[in-house]
């Protein structure tokens, strides 16, 4: 019944993967049927955002770039530029991305289950994740009905 | 302890240990909580006409708030790792990050649970989860088609967010004017803003975003497609007997 996916990359990321304004080396996947360098361009064009004057920000124009950061996965740094008090522009400065990688993906038909079944399997469950319960739609949620349970 | 919360236009169910010291100043610690997340409505809501989201929009001279700029680099940096998939930039009306906000809000309030000294806290911001605990924590994920049967079990000791189309219809556009890859995404693991902006993105960007995210190593994740086929970074779900 469940089937894997294998999905194979290649990155030309250096060693030192230091790179300028949106550096990453771009994957292409075997399932990629979008050219990603034109999305990334289409996406790069929307950067700009034009902020309304904070009291805290400098005159300007000026360029800042905040402490280079670790996701986890990379380090990040953020720069911000500020013009007449406001952010003008907002860019990744520095991403440090991973070597080459290959990504298997697990495909499988989906289960319809009670927490009742979940339970049977040693796995109670109190949580439940989805998406935005509206206050109207949490009263019938399975999350509503378990922190009933509960005495809520 | 267990309380509810109703804000945010969604409901916060906050849960920490039952032997922990808290509980003589546990609905202080709630009224703290819902003050948090009622102030943060009044910044992002794009439902509230003076929010300074609704005041941005409208292109306004106003002050901004740290939380707001706070924000907005946190959506410039997931748009950057998601690829442009999760595009704050991209949604009709204008910037608009309520598809991170949540996930946002929910770590400042367990941040609020743990400072007040909970060992073990989860906050349910509406479907997106954050935990602080020592064991992992089975989460289970809502079913796309059905409200009251689940799909699938994660674990974590750190976050999990899920996006769908469910419940609030289709909300979410893929930046770049395909069609959408699926109905529902869950994405484990922390932070949990930028958790919760790979679960809108997986909505748009299916498999292109999972083996991204998959790349980048800090989270796991999977997505359901609108024929009810899960997609998934192995590792991610539970083995469970389906019967």
């Amino acid at each position: 019944m469940r089937r894997w996916f294998t999905l194979l990359g290649a990155t030309v990321v250096g060693l030192v993967g230091i790179l300028a304004l949106h550096p990453r080396a771009k994957t292409q996947l075997s399932v990629a049927t979008v050219d990603k360098s034109s999305k990334q361009a289409k996406a790069s064009a929307k950067t700009k955002v034009s902020t309304p004057a904070a009291a805290s920000l400098p005159a300007g124009p000026v360029s800042v770039t905040g402490p280079v950061t670790n996701y986890g996965f990379g380090d990040i740094a953020v720069t911000v530029d500020v013009a007449n008090h406001k952010i003008v522009d907002i860019a990744i400065a520095k991403f440090q991305a991973l070597e080459a990688y290959s990504v298997e993906i697990e495909q499988a038909a989906v289960p319809s289950l009670r927490t009742e079944a979940l339970k049977a399997q040693g796995l109670p469950i109190a949580i439940v994740s989805g998406a935005t319960y509206t206050s109207q739609g949490f009263a019938y949620s399975l999350q509503g009905a378990l922190n009933k349970l509960r005495g809520k | 302890m267990l309380a509810e919360i109703a804000t945010m236009g969604t409901v916060f169910t906050l849960t920490v240990d039952e032997d922990s010291q808290l509980l003589a100043v546990w609905n202080d610690l709630v009224d703290e909580v819902t003050h948090e997340l009622e102030r943060i409505d009044d910044t992002f809501s794009t439902y509230r006409v003076n929010s300074e989201v609704s005041r941005f929009r409208r292109g306004g001279g106003v002050v901004h708030s740290e939380d707001f700029d706070e924000v907005l680099v946190l959506c410039e940096v997931a748009r950057e790792l998601t690829d442009g998939y999760f595009d704050p930039w991209a949604v009709p009306g204008g910037y608009d990050p309520s598809g991170l906000v949540k996930g946002w809000a929910g770590e400042r309030a367990l941040a609020l649970l743990v400072d007040a000294g909970a060992n073990e806290a989860v906050v349910n911001a509406g479907g997106d989860i954050a935990i602080h605990a020592t064991n992992p924590v089975n989460i289970a994920i809502r079913h796309p088609d059905e409200a009251d049967r689940v799909c699938g079990v994660v674990q974590s000791t750190t976050g999990v967010a899920t996006s769908g189309l469910y419940e609030r219809g289709c909300h979410i556009v893929n930046p770049f004017g395909d069609e959408l890859s699926a109905v529902a995404a869950t994405v484990v693991g922390a932070p949990l803003y930028l958790a919760d902006a790979f679960a809108t993105a997986l909505i748009a960007g299916g498999d292109e975003v999972l083996a991204e995210m998959a790349r980048q190593g800090q989270f796991r994740g999977c997505y359901i497609t609108p024929d009810l086929i899960m997609h998934a970074i192995p590792g991610t779900l539970v083995d469970i007997d389906a019967g």
